[in-house]
């Protein structure tokens, strides 16, 4: 990235700092705490050992929902995206899980699960999972057959056809799939853990809503764009490096 | 022995019969020429001998093991390197890993190209692509060698380098080999049977010690002077 657009970038987060503490002065501290108010409230909580026991709890969630939803996507989205009957029966459950608001399958994961981390991993892979379904599905979908005769015609394992073939050819798709997923992961994580735990970074989240502690609530939101920005860094960085390199040739 | 039987082949698109009734028989070691014009269903006789195409009737018997089948394009895996792409047909047929790299490197000095073994294949000219196509073929010794007009988008002097390395790779072979091409002059001399499919399914088969005889029937049939003057 050039020196001009990093200029750029961070014109745009100081303008973004900006605007939140001038709204904060303007709304009150009540409802909007002031930047330097949010990161004080932070910096405490960061020295509080119950911070870190709800934030691995909540990162423990997480990585099982994005795991499964990333796994399960994945397989079936290679499947279907091969055999259209696999496609076809799938369909109305993509069409559910995709149309359906978030808020009402936390509701209905509730009653069927009760409160606690079963009920908040089922709720955000289920939301997840379809996004990775359908980029790998349509990414398998427009892989061109000359590919996929010349491994019939060399009797690739299944393995080596999606090792080979399939993972380097679906992967700009499926790059953008593990950012929608690793950023709606955490948003829907925080959702679920708000309405239906009594641990978390969510359940926080609420504690700190139902204090009127605005200060520390938009520390915890603080904590789940920090959560995110790791995600970016950390994980989908080296993963996207990694499946560059199949795009060398473009 | 048969090294692979076609009974009864039936195959249409869109309608229209490709093959009705089609029958062939390919012994162990047999070279077959197959001619015609464009259109007549060369390249899916082809697809249907590699599996690579299922007929809607009749049935094919094959004691093939190994199919080396080299496309009209070099059809290298753009992701993967030349070696990465030799290695990959010699992990599927089962290669021990500590084999693969003598293998690769002795089917690379065969084609004239030790010195890419690292490159992709963008950065090879389309007559070196083919030349790794036609090592990813060899390399798997291959008891039925498929060539689908495998030089057809090469100027005439890549041809000539190309036809030589197929030569050398088939003096030392005993595989079968079911070569297409427009062109009776650079199939003939390489093949011992030569088929010419017609759009009637009336298909003529020869020796290919007539040589005459074959460019007699083809110029007789109207196949064209693309295909006879080549």
């Amino acid at each position: 990235m050039s020196l001009q657009l990093r200029l750029w970038y961070l014109a745009g987060m100081v303008s973004l700092l900006a605007g939140w503490h001038l709204t904060a002065i303007t709304m009150g501290e009540m409802v909007l705490a002031t930047p330097l108010h949010t990161l004080a409230a932070f910096c405490q909580m960061a020295l509080q050992r119950e911070f870190w026991e709800h934030l691995l709890i909540s990162a423990v969630r997480l990585f099982y929902a994005l795991s499964i939803a990333t796994v399960v996507g994945l397989l079936l989205g290679l499947i279907a995206g091969r055999i259209a009957a696999v496609k076809m029966f799938l369909e109305p459950l993509r069409w559910l899980l995709m149309s359906i608001p978030p808020v009402i399958v936390v509701l209905l994961a509730m009653l069927w699960l009760g409160m606690g981390t079963a009920m908040v991993v089922f709720i955000t892979t289920c939301l997840l999972m379809p996004a990775v379904y359908v980029n790998t599905q349509k990414g398998v979908e427009s892989i061109d057959h000359k590919w996929i005769e010349l491994a019939q015609a060399y009797r690739f394992s299944i393995w080596q056809k999606v090792t080979a073939i399939y993972l380097p050819a679906i992967s700009p798709s499926l790059a953008a799939a593990l950012v929608l997923v690793c950023c709606n992961g955490v948003r829907i994580l925080v959702l679920a853990e708000v309405l239906g735990t009594h641990n978390g970074l969510g359940y926080q989240v609420a504690n700190a809503r139902s204090a009127f502690n605005s200060a520390e609530l938009y520390a915890w939101v603080l904590m789940s764009l920090l959560i995110v920005a790791w995600l970016e860094f950390f994980l989908l960085g080296p993963v996207q490096k990694a499946m560059n390199r199949w795009q060398t040739w473009r | 022995m048969a090294l692979i039987r076609l009974e009864d082949i039936g195959l249409a698109f869109a309608g229209k019969d490709i093959f009705k009734d089609f029958n062939l028989t390919l012994q162990a070691g047999q070279r077959l020429a197959l001619l015609g014009a464009s259109g007549v269903g060369k390249s899916t006789l082809l697809r249907l001998i590699a599996g690579l195409v299922p007929p809607q009737s009749g049935r094919i018997y094959s004691r093939v093991k190994q199919i080396g089948f080299v496309f009209q394009d070099a059809r290298l895996l753009p992701w993967l390197t030349v070696y990465q792409n030799l290695q990959l047909v010699l992990q599927a047929k089962g290669m021990p890993e500590g084999v693969r790299a003598e293998k690769i490197s002795y089917a690379l000095a065969g084609v004239k190209l030790e010195a890419s073994q690292s490159l992709y294949p963008h950065q090879l000219s389309g007559g070196m692509a083919q030349r790794v196509s036609l090592a990813r073929a060899f390399i798997i010794e291959p008891d039925l060698l498929l060539l689908d007009e495998p030089f057809s988008a090469l100027d005439v002097k890549l041809k000539q380098d190309l036809g030589r390395l197929l030569v050398d790779y088939l003096d030392r072979s005993q595989a079968g080999v079911v070569y297409v091409s427009h062109s009776p002059h650079e199939v003939l001399p390489l093949t011992d049977t030569c088929l010419v499919l017609q759009p009637a399914r009336m298909e003529k088969t020869f020796n290919n010690n007539q040589t005459e005889a074959i460019l007699a029937y083809l110029k007789d049939e109207g196949l064209g002077p693309g295909l006879v003057g080549n």
